[in-house]
């Protein structure tokens, strides 16, 4: 955009033989036009959001009391409550962490620092990583009431609903973890090289440690994603809670 | 040495579960099939059955093809120009003070869960087609549509704002400074140069509309006994009606039958993966 403004001081030479067909007016229009129309939408966007996340705050904030955290689930008005719901969310989203974390970031491992990005392997992670990213979550819910609830005989429960957000956060985490990799520059890995370190020395205590930081992000990022995943935790956990069990460890 | 070399292979066996976690998953939707061949349901009834009532023994796709086809295309019709010009503004038209916190919004919009647009859409857009189009319900392929706009905007606008950045400058320059105005250049320059992109961010954002489910299963009404006959009644699309009846389905026909659905979205999308590559950028 600076450069149109400096063009725009710049004298126009030959304005006369333009202005013969009116031409550069109407194109000069068009362009004030154009920019109120892009103005209109980016704040058309922008502050329609912006009332929508207000709305939930102001009607959703005084709703709020300690009660309402911790009671035990009920449509009842007069106790209503989300506590073992808030629990069940972060046990399950903290369960399937503890799987896709590690085996995303060791895939990412495989593919930035030992694969040499050709051949077919590689290019079938890629394909698979590129299409579990893109499927709808709701055949991961399939998939996971069928492999784990039926197959793997674990019912509605919530390792079910974890496995499922894992294998469902699995790509994205492994191209997070990529994104972390490659953030470390390549001079460090040569550094470690030069003083005789193994390829695996290399990783351990260059790569893994500069890169430290971005796989927190990762978790972050894929915590995010999981918490809020809703159809195919609905087929693979359930929509009820055993009053008996509200808080348990073991509703696996 | 040693140690580095099992290690090396423990890495290889992460990276293959997720090659294996894929074939596994077509493998798993592929049993959907089994409506045609264990439970004897004729491919035909299935593929062009106009009703899909699992009390009559109805299971035709119909009904959840055109309500997703419809959707989709609704969808795309006022996303895609929107995401358009706001990537536009974006790249090209926002003073620096706006550019980051429009940049906010739009990760804000990325990172709302679907329950919690449909939740939006369930307290303020159904209750206005109620109104406005004297509908009984106001549930429909309308309030689908209009939430999905904004569903479909962070994806979009991300990959087409790619695009645009990735106009070499020169080309710009060159633009401006032959004295054509911001728009020629935009409409001349840029979206030539970045077409393949921008196809790309229509064509994922197409992606997440034909998959987006409980946003629109709280919204769409599912029904899926007819094929939907206007915008504000009761309607149903692939992942709706899946989500809606999986955990009632208890014969085996019925799972199957919405396995199959299952792996006719898996096909479409993969579909449009596959064209998404074509064209040549990154996807997701």
């Amino acid at each position: 955009m600076a450069i149109s403004e400096e063009v725009g001081n710049l004298p126009v030479i030959d304005e006369e033989s333009f202005d013969k067909s009116g031409s550069l007016d109407r194109a000069k229009i068009l362009d004030k036009v154009m920019t109120g129309v892009m103005w209109v939408a980016a704040l058309f966007l922008a502050i329609t959001m912006i009332i929508v996340i207000g709305l939930i705050f102001y009607q959703g904030v005084p709703t709020l009391s300690w009660d309402f955290l911790t009671n035990s689930s009920s449509y009842s008005s007069e106790t209503p409550g989300i506590g073992p719901l808030i629990w069940t969310t972060i046990y399950v989203v903290v369960l399937s962490l503890v799987i896709t974390v590690p085996i995303g970031i060791g895939a990412a491992i495989y593919l930035n620092e030992y694969s040499t990005g050709e051949g077919r392997f590689s290019n079938a992670i890629r394909f698979s990583i590129e299409s579990l990213a893109s499927i709808p979550s709701i055949i991961f819910g399939i998939f996971g009431s069928i492999l784990f609830v039926r197959i793997l005989a674990m019912g509605l429960s919530v390792m079910a609903g974890a496995l499922t957000l894992a294998v469902m956060n699995l790509p994205v985490t492994v191209r997070l973890a990529e994104d972390a990799l490659k953030g470390v520059p390549e001079s460090f890995r040569e550094g470690s090289d030069a003083l005789g370190a193994t390829k695996w020395e290399t990783i351990r205590k260059v790569v893994l440690p500069n890169a430290f930081p971005g796989f927190i992000t990762v978790m972050v990022l894929t915590a995010g994603r999981a918490m809020g995943e809703t159809a195919p935790v609905i087929m693979t956990l359930g929509t009820t809670i055993s009053p008996n069990a509200e808080y348990s460890l073991n509703r696996l | 040495m040693r140690q580095g070399k099992g290690i090396q292979y423990l890495f290889l066996i992460f990276a293959a579960i997720v090659v294996v976690l894929t074939a596994l998953i077509f493998l798993f939707l592929a049993t959907g099939l089994g409506l045609f061949f264990s439970d004897g349901y004729s491919p035909l009834a299935f593929f062009t059955g106009t009703s899909w009532n699992p009390h009559s023994g109805l299971y035709g796709i119909l009904p959840l093809l055109v309500g997703s086809f419809a959707v989709a295309a609704l969808t795309l019709l006022i996303s895609a120009p929107l995401a358009l010009l706001v990537s536009l503004y974006i790249v090209e038209v926002a003073p620096d003070a706006i550019q980051r916190p429009m940049r906010t919004v739009i990760d804000l919009m990325a990172a709302l869960p679907s329950v919690i647009y449909g939740l939006l859409a369930l307290t303020i857009v159904v209750p206005w087609v109620r109104v406005t189009f004297n509908a009984p319900l106001g549930k429909g392929i309308l309030p689908a549509v209009i939430v999905l706009i904004f569903m479909v905007q962070p994806t979009m606008v991300a990959v087409a704002e790619d695009a645009l950045r990735n106009v070499p400058r020169e080309t710009k320059e060159g633009s401006y400074g032959l004295g054509a105005t911001r728009w020629q250049t935009i409409t001349g320059v840029m979206i030539p140069s970045a077409r393949r992109g921008l196809i790309s961010a229509v064509i994922l954002g197409l992606g997440r509309a034909v998959g987006e489910t409980m946003a629109v299963q709280m919204v769409i009404g599912n029904v899926a006994t007819q094929i939907p006959k206007n915008l504000v009644t009761g309607a149903a699309t692939m992942p709706s009606q899946i989500v809606t009846e999986w955990a009632e389905a208890t014969s085996q026909i019925h799972k199957d039958a919405l396995i199959m659905v299952g792996f006719v979205l898996l096909v479409i999308t993969m579909g449009l993966i596959i064209v998404a590559r074509r064209t040549g950028a990154r996807t997701a």
